[in-house]
C-alpha cells in the first residue's frame, strides 16, 4: 500500500497517542528538556534557601550564657 | 537518519528484540548508578552529611569569640589555640585571610563543626585528607567530625578570596592527650 498506513480510507487521520505526539515534536521536547530541568532545579534551590533555620538557641546559650 | 521524520506508525510498531535488550541493559545501568551513588555516600570516603543554619556575620563572630575565649589554651602566631571538650560545638571562622582559631582535638572523639565566613566565600579544605566544604557568609555549615588519626592537619582555602588567598592556612592538631601538645609546638598557657 503506497498510502500512509495511518490514513484510513475516508482520509481522516487516526488519533495519535499523547506520548506519540509529544515524541514526534522535537522542538517541544527540546523546550521541555530545558524548562523542566531549570524549573525543578531552581524551585528545589528556593525551597532549600527558604527552609534553612537559624542556629538553634540551645547551641548559642551554651556559649553566650554558660 | 535522525534528521528525517520517522514513519508515522513508528509508535505502534512492536519493539525489536535486540532493541528491548538495549533498553533493559541501559535501565539496569541507570539503576545501578543510582544506588551506587547512595552506597558511595555512606561507605565511600566522601564529605559527611551536613546541616546548614542561617546566621549573621555579627552573630557568628560573637559565637566564635565566645568559643575561643571559653576553651583557649594558648596562642600561635597571634591566633588563639583552642582545645574544646569532646562532643562540643566547634566554631571555626574564615576571613580574609586566616582561619581562626587553631584547634586541638582529641583522637576518636566526636565534634560538631560550625563553619562560616566573616566576609567573602571561602573553601574549607582539610589537608591531606579529602574534605572540602564551601564556607559562605551568613550561613553556618554544620558537620559532625571525628578525627581518627593523630597529627597536624592544615586547612587551606580552596575558593579564591583575594590577594592573600594562598596564605590563608589554618591548623588542626589531633592528639591522644595533652602531653603531646609540645610535639606540635603548642605551649599551654591558660
Amino acid at each position: 500500500m503506497s498510502e500512509d498506513q495511518n490514513t484510513i480510507s475516508n482520509g481522516e487521520q487516526p488519533k495519535k497517542a499523547f506520548l506519540h505526539g509529544l515524541l514526534d515534536n522535537y522542538f517541544l521536547m527540546l523546550v521541555l528538556g530545558l524548562v523542566v530541568y531549570a524549573l525543578s532545579y531552581c524551585i528545589w534551590g528556593v525551597i532549600e534557601i527558604l527552609g534553612t533555620q537559624p542556629i538553634p538557641d540551645e547551641i548559642k546559650q551554651t556559649l553566650l550564657n554558660p | 537518519m535522525s534528521l528525517t521524520a520517522p514513519p508515522k506508525d513508528w509508535y505502534i510498531k512492536k519493539i525489536a528484540r535486540d532493541e528491548k535488550g538495549w533498553i533493559i541493559f541501559s535501565l539496569i545501568i541507570c539503576l545501578f548508578m543510582f544506588f551506587w551513588m547512595i552506597l558511595w555516600h555512606v561507605y565511600g570516603k566522601q564529605n559527611p552529611s551536613s546541616i546548614t543554619y542561617t546566621t549573621t556575620t555579627a552573630e557568628f563572630t560573637q559565637l566564635h569569640q565566645a568559643f575561643s575565649d571559653k576553651y583557649k589554651i594558648g596562642e600561635d602566631n597571634n591566633l588563639p589555640v583552642v582545645m574544646p571538650p569532646a562532643e562540643s560545638d566547634v566554631f571555626l571562622l574564615g576571613q580574609m585571610w586566616s582561619w581562626s582559631p587553631v584547634l586541638v582535638l582529641k583522637k576518636d572523639e566526636w565534634y560538631t563543626f560550625h563553619l562560616s565566613s566573616k566576609d567573602v566565600v571561602h573553601g574549607f579544605s582539610v589537608q591531606p585528607i579529602n574534605m572540602n566544604f564551601m564556607v559562605l557568609p551568613t550561613y553556618d555549615y554544620t558537620i559532625k567530625f571525628k578525627p581518627t588519626e593523630t597529627g597536624e592537619y592544615k586547612i587551606v582555602c580552596n575558593e579564591f578570596c583575594g590577594i592573600g588567598h594562598h596564605m590563608m592556612i589554618g591548623k588542626i592538631v589531633v592528639v591522644n592527650d595533652e602531653s603531646e601538645l609540645g610535639q606540635y609546638g603548642i605551649t599551654k598557657t591558660n
